[in-house]
């Protein structure tokens, strides 16, 4: 089998080989002694014949191992790269509010005539790595045609949705228009997660997993603060862990709010001191660690249906404790399955959740709360409506335009 | 200076910036800018900043350093993972100096051995994780999931209505499934035509299916999204009315609208 032998170590390497297996050096530069090649049973105790191949740096021209020009070396190295595959995010608690910054490793993948093997419509751009990235981050993609049927729509102008959006939810609040009657809808599993708390024993201890951080505080302080209410009326003793760095900050923030806005010291139960929330490193791979803590319930505070599967299968099925799952409304329909097999005995999502455990509560609302709730509800109905104007517009802007083309 | 420095200072400031930094996010939207990116990369920056410190603070001196530096001897698997840190960093950085450096025979095999070295805690991180990962899903999900399926999914003894609800629930799961699996122009050009009409409807079921599911997802998503908008609205609103500025634009929007 012929072979090639690297100029600098004297190592053999196969025919066509650009860098040398053993030093990594380059053997396509002209003055590298890219001719010579031997037969693999001579090549295995082959050295450089000439005498720079035993003494290179007698050679004018050698270039020792720290004078390799390191951007040539940069440069052939990523010529022979394929485009990366997207990469893990670095920043998990983030949660999804922004998209990776590094969009790709490559710096010709906007198009620079480098000398590259690949062809270059096969490099994806800037814009499709970061659309490949999305749908990889995000969870509803559903299929090839889907895929397919949305190239051909006429490209959508984002800003404007999100004007219509903003006007449609804004200006009938900024106009005084009272929301329609009504009330959220009530999901089953919210009833079931109050009586779990409600027939906790005084000083039961509940574990809290605190799986949400200030880029969803808006949405789960709502559904938070009612059942961290009722943990406390119910003087429940707390075992709060959070997986994410900033998660103990956050609850200390929403603990400490609590005992100002509402004032626990009216429901008769003394406000508990500074509350301890440890943070636990390592991601879910440490969640079965808590399964030694014998405790009486559960509940995982979580924005990500993620955090409630993994605490369900790390730590439920070793200590056995019942769980209640309080999630931002987008993560309540893959945990219903949980919820209907029985794994989850409770399950509080989204605004009307905690809408409806508040009025469960039954207890005398702290003075902003009411214009409070009103207002996410006034929001959250223009919002619905806003939407499905948008989305009947564009069927019907759709419609006319396939009418036009094949009439 | 003090009052520069004292809490009221300080909120107020927080005030601004966030909202400053909250438009320059927002102003994505319009494209892709330097003043987007740039606040991008301060809140990405802030939160790794921030996570840094915690994780020290928390685990690494209040738990590890402090704990060997009271009795280095005292519990000594504290240093097991001192040393595995160890070894990766140094791995670690000499890959990163080794960058676009080509080595001699001596030292190319002393960097394989380092590098071997390295992999090897990284090898168990990954290995770890992959066990627990996957004996959660056996034992949380795949498992009862399964057996409640099986226990409460097809119930010959119930009312006509929940055994309906039954047999849909199977239909469209099967077809649901048939839709990834099947590829209609690829597999069934083969089979006899009444198995083509009789897949190609299962196919259309299962599509319309998922159209459904990926309708409730958003739907739900956007009820999220929308509460996340009126809470920051409300944060807004409620921060902004307590400031002079925010009296003097209640007044001008009284003015304007003859409340």
């Amino acid at each position: 089998m012929a072979t090639l032998l690297c100029p600098h170590c004297g190592a053999s390497n196969r025919v066509g080989a650009n860098f040398c297996n053993r030093c990594g050096a380059d053997l396509r530069t002209p003055d590298a002694d890219v001719g010579k090649t031997s037969d693999a049973p001579a090549a295995a105790g082959a050295q450089p014949s000439s005498a720079e191949g035993e003494q290179p740096w007698l050679d004018p021209h050698f270039l020792g191992d720290d004078d390799v020009p390191f951007e040539e070396e940069e440069l052939d190295v990523s010529s022979e790269m394929t485009p990366p595959t997207p990469a893990a995010r670095l920043v998990s608690g983030v949660q999804g509010l922004l998209e990776p910054l590094r969009i790709a490793a490559l710096p010709e993948e906007q198009g620079a005539s480098l000398p590259s093997p690949i062809p270059a419509e096969s490099l994806l751009n800037a814009t499709q790595m970061r659309q490949v990235r999305q749908w990889m981050a995000e969870e509803t993609f559903v299929g090839a045609e889907v895929q397919q049927a949305a190239t051909q729509l006429p490209k959508l102008w984002l800003p404007w949705i999100f004007l219509l959006m903003g006007m449609g939810v804004i200006l009938p609040l900024l106009l005084g228009q009272s929301p329609s009657p009504g009330e959220p809808v009530r999901w089953e599993g919210v009833e079931s997660g109050f009586q779990a708390i409600e027939a906790l024993p005084p000083g039961a201890l509940v574990q809290v997993l605190w799986a949400y951080d200030p880029a969803t505080a808006g949405e789960m302080e709502l559904l938070a603060a009612p059942v961290l209410r009722h943990l406390q009326r119910r003087q429940a003793v707390l075992d709060i862990v959070s997986l994410l760095p900033n998660g103990p900050a956050t609850a200390r923030r929403l603990f400490a709010s609590l005992a100002k806005m509402r004032g626990v010291d009216l429901l008769g139960i003394p406000v508990p001191p500074a509350v301890d929330v440890r943070f636990l490193p390592g991601g879910a791979v440490a969640l079965p660690s808590l399964g030694s803590v014998r405790s009486q319930l559960a509940i995982v505070l979580a924005a990500q249906p993620e955090d409630v599967q993994h605490w369900l299968e790390q730590v439920a099925p070793l200590n056995r404790a019942p769980v209640v799952a309080v999630t931002a409304a987008g993560a309540d329909p893959p945990l219903r399955p949980y919820w209907q097999s029985g794994q989850l005995v409770g399950l509080v999502s989204g605004f009307d959740g905690a809408y409806h455990y508040v009025h469960l509560l039954d207890e005398t609302p702290a003075p902003v709360e009411p214009n409070r709730m009103r207002f996410q509800f006034a929001v959250q109905q223009y919002g619905a409506l806003t939407i499905l104007l948008i989305v009947a517009l564009g069927n019907l802007a759709l419609l006319l335009r396939g009418g036009r083309e094949h009439g | 200076m003090d009052s520069l420095m004292g809490p009221e200072w300080g909120s107020a400031a927080g005030l601004w910036i966030g909202f400053v930094f909250t438009l320059l996010i927002f102003s994505a939207l319009l494209g892709d800018h330097l003043l987007a990116r740039l606040a991008q990369h301060v809140l990405v920056g802030a939160v790794l900043g921030y996570a840094v410190v915690v994780t020290w603070q928390s685990i690494l001196s209040s738990r590890l350093a402090m704990a060997l530096r009271a009795d280095p001897q005292g519990q000594p698997w504290n240093w097991i993972p001192v040393l595995l840190a160890l070894i990766m960093a140094v791995a670690g950085l000499e890959r990163i100096f080794a960058q676009g450096r080509a080595s001699s025979g001596r030292s190319g095999g002393w960097r394989r051995g380092l590098r071997a070295l390295g992999a090897a805690p990284a090898l168990g991180l990954v290995s770890i994780g992959v066990a627990v990962a996957l004996i959660g899903a056996v034992q949380g999900t795949l498992a009862p999931q399964f057996l409640s399926t099986a226990r409460n999914g097809l119930n010959w003894n119930a009312e006509w209505t929940i055994f309906a609800a039954g047999v849909l629930t199977l239909v469209v799961t099967i077809a649901s499934l048939l839709f990834f699996v099947v590829d209609a122009e690829r597999h069934l050009a083969q089979q006899p035509v009444w198995l083509q009409h009789f897949l190609r409807a299962w196919l259309w079921i299962g599509q319309r299916a998922l159209w459904v599911a990926a309708g409730a997802l958003f739907a739900r998503l956007l009820a999220s999204r929308l509460s996340l908008l009126a809470a920051q609205l409300t944060h807004w609103s409620s921060t902004l009315q307590s400031t002079p500025m925010g009296e003097m634009l209640e007044r001008w929007w009284r003015i304007a609208t003859g409340a």
